[in-house]
Parts: structure tokens; C-alpha cells; sequence
């Protein structure tokens, strides 16, 4: 019986003329694989690089000058949730198919996210500091403007001037105050004394780009508690290529 | 011839095949009834269909000849094949095998792998409710105990067969043990552990 059954099985490999399949065919599923992985943790790291890239941005020094809750406010207001949302689902995504992979099962979960997590945040903080990030951030940016909110929430956080923020350029200095100049247009005008965090011996000038935290008074007057130069990043966002949809960006204020 | 092939390795054997059917039948020789066993240990299917399975199964094997890495066991690359083979038979048919038609002595012996017995023939009056835990259990639990206790395959070789991390695959054992005492416990077969 058992050698019929063998028998029976070679005899049907035979007529069927079944020969093993290439080594190339057979390996193809697994390239697929591998090179999906690849496109996914450049993806991860493109997002990851975008969330980075928002979260730097935040200056922590002048951000403490705020209340513990508005400070908060603020952070929920403007994280990168678009980026850090795409970033998680790649990350995911890289995992599963790494488990896909011919030997991927073999590995435990901390081992495979570990290693996926390294690569990424290699290649992201390599993005960052070749600010590809940015260029990255500018072409979305142009491309979508009706999002440009979830896009680009560094540049929402430069005009939360209800939240206690607001960043511009310095367009007339007077003695304990100055108009502001946002990138939307709008002018506010600063008020400022001695108690104004702004650096030791820091004398504002005209045509200087500054972020200032402290409270709004009214709809065109903002009290400052601090008072710091944009960073080099952060000045690429006052530029008008940055606000397609000005409406939209008028509408905050 | 045959007594030569019959000496050499299943690595060897494989090698030769690729270029020699025949020599094939040698690894159908050796593995159609370990495999016809564990088909019907894991699924509910007849021995006319587990005989279908176990062709289709060697059809696989070798048209996936060239697939086979030799740094495994060419017996776990197979059980694989023939675990992947039973399942799609069983999706096919649209059928979950609930009752595994697992012999008085199988049983027993998943039983008393986990269970500390100290009256085997206590056990053994109590067979029916030995046959009721076992088949209770969820599919994926039964299914490692099998390869466990009945395949007597390592923690690395049920790695491979069910494509699963090691830990994944011994945190099933383990849960599938624990199932099995608690249970035992309830019906007033717990003696000692």
C-alpha cells in the first residue's frame, strides 16, 4: 500500500510533467517583500524626519516662560500629529511585511521593531540634519494648502496668538514697544518692558525676525513675556511662499 | 540502488531529485505515513482525503524543491508543507475541525504530558472526559500540544512548521498545558503536578 501510494504520487508528477520550480521563481515572493520593506522604511523615516522636524522646532527655553497650561494647549495644539500618525503606520506596516519574509517569523517582536526603529530614526535624523525634511515639508506644502494646517504645524504655531505665541517680523521699534509684522500681514503691536525675557543686552532691530510668547490683550496688542530671534528653520516659515491660502491662515487670528 | 538511497540523508536525497524523479520516492517512502498521521491528527478529514492531501502535498514539495534550505530539517520544511496543505483543505471545505479524531492512546498521552498522573488507571476510566478536555480546546492549542507530544517536535522545529517566533510557540504550549490542568481540575481529574 505504501509503496502504491508513492508510486502513484511520482507517476502524477510524471504525467503531469511537473519539474522544481527555478530558484529565482521561487525566491521572487520574497524580493517583493524585501523591497516593499525597503520603500516603507524610507517612507517611516520620511515621516519620522517631518515629525522631528516639528517637534525641534518647539523652543523650549521660551516655551517655559509660558504657564504650565498654556503651554500644553499649545503642544496639542500644533504637534505633528499628520507626521507621527503616517510615521506609526509605516512602522507598522515595515514590521508586518518584515514578518512576511521567509525567515522573518523567526524573530520576536521588540527584536524586529528595534532594529526597524534604528534604521529609521538613522535615516531620519540624517533627513533632519540634511534638512531634506524641510524641502520635503515645503512641496506638500505648495502642493496642498487646504491642508497646510495638519501640514505644517510649526507655521500654525507661529500665529497662535490666542494660544500666547506669535512670530513676525520686527517692522517699527519703539521705546517699550514695537509693530510686529506676521507673515499673513498682520500687524501687532508688542508691548514690552524691563521684565521681558529677551536675552542679556539684546536690543531688537528693525527688519529682525522674532517669535514672542505672552498674552493677547486685545485684537491688535500682545504682551510679551519673552522675546526670542527665530531660529534658522523656523525663518523660512515667515517667507510668503508659505501662506497659498491666506484666508485661511486669517481666519485663525 | 535502493539500499543506498536508503542510507542517505534527506538533504542528499533532495539534491538528487532535482535532477532524478525516481530517487524522489525515496523522502515519499519515508515521511507518507508520519504525514498521513499528523493530517488526521489535525483535521477531521477522511483517509481518502488525507491520501489526496498527502499527493498534493509531495506535488508541492517537489515542484518547491530548489525552496528547500538545508540548514533545516527536511522534515520540518515538509511538515510545514503539509500543515499549509491541510489548512487551505479545510478553508476549501469551509469547515473548522472542532472533534480531532485522535485515537484513546493520543489522547492519553497529551494528557499525561501535562498532567502529573498518579492513578493511570483512574485515567484511564475517566477517558471520555479526558477525550471532552482535549477536544474542547481551542484549534491552535490542540495543534501545538500535537506537534509537542504526538510529532515530538522541539520548540525550534515547531518554530519553523508553524512560522511562528519561538516564544510566540512555547507561550501556546504552555497556555495549552495550563488549559488542560485547569480543566482537569474541574472534572475531578487533577491528582498531582
Amino acid at each position: 500500500m505504501k509503496r502504491k501510494t508513492s508510486k502513484k504520487i511520482i507517476d502524477t508528477i510524471k504525467d503531469k510533467h511537473i519539474v522544481p520550480d527555478p530558484r529565482w521563481k521561487i525566491n521572487l515572493r520574497d524580493y517583493l517583500y524585501w523591497g516593499i520593506l525597503a520603500c516603507v522604511v524610507i517612507l517611516s523615516a520620511a515621516f519620522f524626519s517631518l515629525a522631528l522636524l516639528n517637534i525641534v522646532d518647539f523652543d523650549l527655553e521660551l516655551f517655559c516662560q509660558l504657564k504650565v497650561g498654556k503651554y500644553l494647549r499649545l503642544l496639542i495644539f500644533s504637534a505633528p500629529y499628520l507626521w507621527t500618525g503616517l510615521f506609526i503606520f509605516c512602522f507598522v506596516l515595515g514590521y508586518l511585511i518584515f514578518r512576511k519574509t521567509k525567515k522573518g517569523y523567526r524573530y520576536n517582536v521588540l527584536f524586529v521593531a528595534g532594529i526597524i526603529l534604528i534604521i529609521v530614526s538613522i535615516l531620519g535624523v540624517g533627513t533632519h540634519i540634511a534638512r531634506m525634511n524641510e524641502k520635503i515639508e515645503d512641496q506638500f506644502s505648495q502642493r496642498a494648502p487646504q491642508f497646510r494646517k495638519i501640514i505644517l504645524p510649526r507655521a500654525e504655531r507661529l500665529l497662535a496668538s490666542g494660544e500666547g505665541m506669535i512670530a513676525g517680523t520686527v517692522a517699527q521699534k519703539e521705546q517699550e514697544k514695537f509693530i510686529l509684522e506676521t507673515r499673513n500681514g498682520k500687524k501687532w503691536t508688542i508691548l514690552f518692558d524691563t521684565n521681558t525675557k529677551m536675552g542679556k543686552e539684546r536690543v531688537l532691530k528693525n527688519g529682525e525676525k522674532v517669535i514672542v510668547v505672552g498674552k493677547k490683550i486685545d485684537k491688535n496688542t500682545f504682551k510679551a513675556i519673552g522675546i526670542k530671534p527665530l531660529k534658522r528653520r523656523g525663518k523660512n516659515l515667515l517667507n510668503k511662499r508659505f501662506h497659498p491660502n491666506k484666508h485661511l491662515l486669517l481666519n485663525r487670528i | 540502488m535502493n539500499e543506498q538511497l536508503s542510507k542517505m540523508s534527506d538533504s542528499k536525497i533532495v539534491e538528487l531529485s532535482k535532477t532524478e524523479l525516481d530517487i524522489f520516492e525515496e523522502l515519499v517512502l519515508r515521511y507518507q505515513e508520519r504525514l498521513f498521521r499528523y493530517i488526521k491528527r489535525i483535521s477531521y478529514f477522511n483517509n481518502e482525503d488525507a491520501e489526496d492531501i498527502i499527493q498534493e502535498v509531495f506535488i508541492k514539495a517537489y515542484r518547491n524543491l530548489n525552496d528547500y534550505d538545508d540548514s533545516f530539517k527536511f522534515s520540518t520544511w515538509i511538515y510545514r508543507i503539509t500543515r499549509n496543505c491541510t489548512i487551505d483543505e479545510i478553508r476549501k471545505k469551509h469547515t473548522h475541525p472542532q472533534s480531532m479524531p485522535l485515537e484513546d492512546e493520543e489522547l492519553l498521552k497529551i494528557f499525561k504530558s501535562n498532567i502529573n498522573v498518579e492513578n493511570e488507571i483512574e485515567i484511564k476510566d475517566h477517558l471520555e472526559k479526558v477525550k471532552k478536555i482535549i477536544n474542547d480546546m481551542p484549534f491552535r492549542y490542540k495543534e501545538v500540544l500535537i506537534l509537542r507530544f504526538l510529532e515530538e517536535k522541539s520548540y525550534e522545529e515547531m518554530m519553523d512548521i508553524l512560522r511562528k517566533p519561538k516564544g510566540t510557540v512555547a507561550a501556546l504550549v504552555n497556555r495549552g498545558k495550563k488549559m488542560i490542568a485547569k480543566e482537569a481540575k474541574k472534572q475531578g481529574l487533577y491528582l498531582n503536578q
